[in-house]
């Protein structure tokens, strides 16, 4: 409560007192008012006494930009450009997601004219970006009992980027590649690793790759050609809606998205592909493909930004506008389609001609651990199961390619058994 | 802080109940007991600003000292009122350690403790001497007293 506060209440009650005491005629009563009458009165000398503070505060911090788990240093200096301070309580601001590991944020001392403070501290936070508040200061009176509080806005941020998964490779095959070389089959012959077939020599074939067995069976120079590796575009779609996310605890299948988003892009990226990423949550975070570190940083930067979009850029997930995808295209859409109109919507870029690698966030194992263990909840999972296996089943048969993720366990292990089971269909 | 707060209100409750026990009048003694180790309890949780317990506490106190007496209600009015005042303030003290939080709590309790035995003294000293009060004198100045609360309030900017 500010001193203003505390001054009007004790002194309503003060002339309350005073007035039934003068109206009764009762000098006790009118004595009783004396305490509160000082009390307001020292609190409005002492206040109208405090030196108007010249304040100023700067914050720095080791790196604004971290990854997951990594702890940042912050520095605060506080310098007094005024009359001396007697005592003053400095707070920095934390973010509201952050956790301080070492040092405080907050100090309390003199702060002579001219001389600063300085206050240093470690603190983590979880994946996202995190704004500082600003910095609260509480000047307090020599003598009395009176404060001042002030706030100092010291603008920073720190960005926490979320941390990659490593993932086994999959294999993907979309219709449109680049020429240059990268790591997706192209269902071409050429120059690669694996054979893709023979044919007849023609003048100019490299004659390293002439097969001297065949040529003696055909009597005639026989070549062996290679499948071609080319570069091809992978544009991630995430679903950010917070209607079709869940959260049990301290799991959110938001966040556990968002990870495997960035595990996902960095791992195309490290193939060698060009990775675009779009989040579609209530307006679209849209990054055009390209390939390298610096695309990957991007993309990671753009997902520490992602937060639950309470309502859809579009109507629907199938409103996504595909112009933003070269035709025939990878898409992997990382999404629980939570929404019974999503269901049909991977199919609906696979008619379009995309290539589509659906990673289902299944969020039923994480929700049937903050559920009683009774027959009916049992029985209910059991329908939910069974309604959701029918849906993807129906997807896979549609050409889309599925990857069923239980979001109780990595990503990893889910791309593992894709890798390990090679067939199209659920999981 | 923390604990000083709890500690003058528990004291102002119970030194009014006491005193009203001993003036006769056993349900003053158990409301102001009941208020005081309520306030003292609300207190010590840090819930809200608890100033309904305080004017309660200062009603309890009015009509105890028509009983009789004016040290005693005074007393215990004045530790209620910087109990109170204590511990809206705890809470933008509470987090900082070392000496320039110690030395800054001492000096708030002086300041406190002078102005309160200010006031005591200066209610204890005007009934001493017995300072007239005749109606014109009183209606002069409940008008006196509203005028400059309402200077007061102006000046505090009263939202």
């Amino acid at each position: 409560m500010s001193v203003h506060k505390r001054a009007v209440r004790s002194l309503a009650i003060a002339l309350s007192v005073a007035l039934i005491g003068l109206v009764i005629r009762e000098g006790r009563i009118v004595g009783l008012a004396i305490p509160f009458f000082l009390y307001a009165a020292s609190l409005l000398i002492s206040e109208g006494l405090l030196p108007a503070p010249k304040l100023r505060a700067e914050r720095t911090l080791d790196l604004e930009t971290i990854n997951e788990g990594e702890e940042v240093g912050v520095t605060l200096k506080v310098v007094n450009e005024g009359r001396p301070l007697l005592s003053v309580s400095i707070e920095d601001g934390i973010p509201a997601g952050g956790k301080i590991i070492s040092g405080e944020n907050r100090l309390l001392g003199p702060l002579e004219a001219g001389a600063g403070r300085t206050i240093s501290y470690t603190i983590v936070a979880g994946r996202g970006r995190h704004p500082f508040g600003p910095v609260k200061l509480v000047i307090w009176s020599g003598y009395g009992l009176s404060y001042r509080t002030i706030r100092i806005r010291c603008p920073s941020a720190l960005s926490v980027l979320p941390t990659p998964e490593r993932l086994d490779p999959i294999a993907i095959r979309p219709r449109r590649i680049h020429a240059f070389t990268g790591p997706v089959m192209a269902n071409r012959g050429g120059s690669g690793l694996d054979l893709f077939g023979c044919r007849a020599y023609q003048p100019g074939d490299d004659i390293r790759r002439i097969n001297w067995r065949a040529s003696a069976r055909r009597e005639e120079l026989i070549i062996n050609e290679y499948e071609q590796e080319r570069m091809t575009d992978v544009d991630v779609i995430l679903d950010v809606r917070a209607l079709v996310h869940v959260a049990i605890g301290n799991k959110s299948t938001f966040d556990l998205s968002v990870k495997a988003a960035a595990s996902i892009a960095a791992h195309f990226i490290a193939a060698g592909n060009r990775v675009g990423l779009l989040v579609y949550g209530d307006y679209l975070d849209w990054i055009y493909p390209a390939a390298g570190r610096l695309q990957l940083d991007r993309i990671l930067r753009s997902l520490a930004r992602a937060e639950p979009a309470d309502r859809a850029a579009f109507g629907e997930l199938n409103r996504i506008p595909t112009q933003l995808f070269a035709p025939g295209s990878q898409l992997v859409i990382i999404s629980p389609l939570g929404n019974p109109d999503d269901i049909e919507v991977p199919a609906l870029f696979v008619a379009r001609g995309y290539s589509v690698l659906l990673v289902h966030v299944n969020s039923l194992e994480l929700e049937r651990s903050a559920l009683p263990k009774r027959e009916n909840v049992e029985l209910a999972l059991r329908i939910l199961r069974l309604k959701e296996r029918v849906n993807l089943a129906s997807l896979a048969a549609s050409g889309v390619r599925l990857i069923d993720w239980d979001v109780t366990e990595p990503l990893g292990i889910s791309f593992h058994y894709a890798r390990l089971t090679r067939e199209r269909g659920i999981g | 802080m923390n604990r000083i707060a709890p500690a003058l209100i528990g004291l102002a409750g119970a030194s009014l109940a006491v005193y009203a026990g001993l003036k006769g009048s056993p349900v003053l003694a158990g409301v102001s007991a009941a208020n005081g180790a309520i306030w003292a309890y609300r207190t010590g949780r840090g819930d809200g600003s608890n100033t309904v317990f305080l004017v309660v506490h200062t009603v309890l106190s009015s009509l105890i000292a028509l009983m009789g007496g004016f040290l005693i209600p005074a007393v215990s009015l004045s530790a209620g009122l910087y109990g109170w005042d204590i511990s809206l303030t705890a809470h933008y003290l509470s987090g900082y350690e070392g000496p320039g939080r110690r030395r800054l709590i001492v000096r708030y309790v002086a300041s406190a403790a002078v102005i309160a035995a200010a006031g005591i003294l200066i209610g204890e000293g005007a009934l001493v001497i017995r300072v007239h009060l005749p109606f014109p004198l009183a209606l002069g100045l409940s008008i006196a007293a509203i005028l400059i609360a309402a200077v007061g309030f102006h000046l505090l900017k009263v939202e």
